[in-house]
């Protein structure tokens, strides 16, 4: 967990200043919509269906349980006792009143926390993976990069009115859990041949309306070069992005209209141009950030717990949530374990005033006093002994939040949707509860194995349907809410050895809402019907074997 | 003729905007002329002007003047609404890749709200709209005394920065 300098603490309490006059000089009449607009949105701030929403950011997921305590004091005192995590490591509340939001902005940043950009068209937060730091497969540990491009990019002067949005993630892992090549740009933090570190950078990749993986266009980039590097990318994208139409101003557009080889080489002459100049990093720099970072106190103990290891023999149920939800860590006798925020008759991500204290409490007791978000809307404990899972396993399931589901078909990710969202055609969270209640059955979605299962409202992939195994979005049909399904994408997979994404295939027309439990249960046997062995993923059945089996059987009957 | 500030406070705005009558501009005037108008017939200005300024619109290159920052006194860039963010690229290449240390100004859509963005990229001068106050918008240089990004080739103002550490 990064600890701010007083420097830091100055430019978020500064930030608050700023924005409470803003907000004033608004609601005095003196500042117009249209002006006001965006300066409210790089503070987190969106006009909503039902009132504000504010995003409050959560830098690269990491938080400590005074914030977490912090958040439950703000859903208590300005919102209606609950917040909501975001598919982008964020947090957001939906009932604030405009007028105290500069006041909600001030109880952050006394916990050095901001909604800085966490909306408009600039640089957004950075997200990373949530195991980093402690991912058995981690090659860079990313946490002080993403810091580095957290202060680089907070209130950068020349990228604040960027062409349209503009998102970062940056993985350190041979297993990209960052979701990095559906990013506008994506990082992944490398080691060179003398063991030093550099990172391979893709662009224009993105979910949305023109879902597209990003491509690489340096394989890697010395880490004292990174912020001139990302420098220059946006320097190309701010003067070349189109800005005469919102659906074609962002970076994977560009890039595709430019061409790939030609919009590095511009990449490139900007890099050149700026090589070896202030924005070079320094091993000091990077020094000086990272011992502001806390240290995991790791005490020495057995590779695996013998108490655990008899219990889980023993205990169906624990073994279930040791198998899903408990996670391997780099440290002897430790290991991370997910909160699942996917319950039954509760929106995937939600969380109470109440449940956000349980949480700091068990965070601390268990956790170090640290807790991650994911961009599946859970929540990760990341440094915990192996010997206390049987007694942090019972705290959770009195909370419920011990649901064995994470990476089953159980762990929906879902965009709030047109119960919120004032850009929703339809709405997610009744579909996703409508699909928990079909594969409630544990044994079921044990059977089914890992599916990643992602509804978005409508076509700003908020909840990235573009990379579900399966995916659901909502569509707007004359006026009547239906769903469309695509079926094979994956953030990450591994083809030819190489790290890649896909992007999930439409397998035909749409339904209507009642009608898409069965659809996915249509999937879902057809799956289980060819699959050749326990372990062959519905991702890697459609893989084999297209899409063609899949829309057979979901369309035959209804004929 | 809108009002000119610095970050130090009201400056006297001095110069004539050319906008294809030549009448309007006496002679020994300062007159700012469009990037098109500076190209063809700098040399014929030169005669009749005091001084000679031009305006980038966002889509220009600044690498067309790089080689005559000799002729010019003032750059401005426009912006033609606020929320066009190319303008701050431009000041940046004027700024750090062309090394153009004169006057640096910036006119269109200027509101208070942008001051501080604008100057910290290398802005120095700000022709406001209309409707805003001088005394404002000479504020909002102070909205913040801290920044992560290094301010580049120009000095000036108390802004502390720190290149990321």
């Amino acid at each position: 967990m990064y600890q701010y300098t007083e420097f830091d603490q100055q430019i978020v309490d500064q930030r608050v200043a700023q924005f409470r006059g803003q907000t004033e000089r608004f609601l005095a009449g003196k500042l117009s919509e249209d002006e006001f607009r965006p300066l409210r949105l790089q503070n987190g701030l969106y006009i909503q269906k039902h009132a504000p929403m504010l995003r409050v950011a959560i830098p690269y997921g990491l938080l400590n349980t005074t914030q977490v305590r912090m958040f439950a004091h703000i859903a208590r005192t300005y919102d209606r006792n609950y917040a909501h995590f975001t598919t982008r490591q964020n947090i957001q509340y939906n009932w604030p009143e405009l007028s105290r939001v500069p006041d909600i902005l001030a109880d952050l940043a006394s916990v050095q926390m901001h909604a800085i950009q966490t909306s408009g068209n600039c640089i957004r937060n950075t997200t990373t993976d949530q195991f980093a730091g402690v991912a058995p497969d981690e090659v860079v540990n990313p946490l002080v990069w993403a810091e580095i491009i957290r202060q680089w990019s907070t209130i950068h002067p020349e990228f604040a009115y960027l062409p349209r949005k503009f998102k970062i993630a940056i993985s350190g892992s041979a297993d990209d859990r960052a979701a990095t090549l559906v990013h506008d740009i994506g990082l992944t933090a490398i080691k060179g041949e003398a063991g030093e570190i550099g990172f391979r950078v893709a662009v224009g990749g993105g979910l949305g309306r023109t879902p597209i993986v990003g491509v690489v266009i340096n394989e890697f980039l010395p880490w004292q070069d990174l912020i001139t590097y990302l420098e220059a990318i946006l320097r190309v994208y701010n003067l070349t992005g189109r800005r005469d139409n919102k659906y074609k101003a962002r970076i994977k557009i560009t890039v595709k209209e430019t061409g790939v080889e030609a919009f590095a080489q511009r990449v490139n002459d900007e890099f050149a141009r700026n090589q070896n100049g202030i924005t070079t990093l320094k091993a000091e720099h990077v020094a000086a950030i990272r011992v502001r970072f806390t240290v995991p106190q790791y005490a020495t103990l057995p590779q695996d717990d013998a108490a655990v290891v008899t219990l889980a023999a023993s205990n169906n149920e624990f073994a279930r949530w040791h198998k899903r939800n408990v996670h391997a860590h780099r440290v002897p006798g430790y290991c991370a374990v997910s909160l699942s925020l996917k319950r039954k008759c509760v929106p995937p991500g939600d969380v109470t005033a109440d449940e956000l204290d349980a949480i700091a409490a068990l965070a601390d007791a268990y956790a170090q006093g640290e807790l991650r978000v994911t961009h599946e809307q859970n929540l990760v404990f990341a440094d915990v002994e192996q010997r206390s899972l049987p007694a942090l396993w019972s705290s959770l399931k009195s909370l419920g939040l011990a649901t064995p589901n994470i990476g089953l078909i159980g762990n929906i990710i879902a965009c709030p949707g047109g119960d919120f969202c004032s850009l929703a055609n339809a709405v997610s969270i009744p579909v996703a509860q409508a699909i928990h209640e079909r594969f409630e059955s544990l044994d079921y979605q044990f059977d089914i194995g890992e599916l990643d299962l992602n509804i978005s409202g409508c076509i700003n992939a908020c909840g990235h349907h573009h990379v579900g195994h399966i995916g659901i979005l909502g569509v707007d049909k004359n006026g009547e809410e239906w769903y469309q399904v695509t079926i094979g994408g994956a953030q990450s997979l591994t083809v030819h050895d190489s790290p890649t994404a896909r992007i999930g295939k439409i397998i035909g027309p749409s339904f209507a809402r009642n009608d898409v439990p069965d659809v996915v249960e249509k999937l879902v046997q057809t799956y289980l019907g060819v699959r050749e062995r326990d372990d062959e993923r519905f991702v890697d059945v459609v893989a084999r074997i297209g899409i063609e089996p899949f829309k057979e059987a979901v369309y035959a009957e209804t004929h | 003729m809108p009002k000119l500030i610095d970050h130090l406070g009201e400056r006297s705005n001095d110069w004539l905007a050319y906008d294809g009558d030549a009448h309007a501009i006496p002679p020994g005037a300062k007159v700012l002329l469009p990037l098109t108008e500076f190209r063809e017939f700098a040399g014929t200005w030169r005669n009749h002007a005091a001084a000679i300024g031009v305006v980038l619109s966002p889509s220009d290159d600044p690498a067309m003047i790089a080689q005559e920052f000799d002729k010019l006194q003032l750059i401005a860039i426009d912006f033609p609404t606020f929320t066009d963010g190319r303008g701050y690229s431009l000041a940046k290449r004027l700024r750090d890749h062309y090394g153009w240390r004169g006057e640096l100004r910036a006119i269109g859509d200027i509101a208070r709200d942008q001051i501080y963005l604008l100057w910290r990229s290398g802005f120095d001068t700000f022709a406001l709209r209309d409707d805003q106050s001088a005394p404002d918008a000479i504020i909002a240089t102070r909205d913040f005394s801290a920044a992560y990004q290094p301010a580049g080739s120009r000095s000036g103002g108390s802004v502390s920065s720190r290149a990321f550490a």
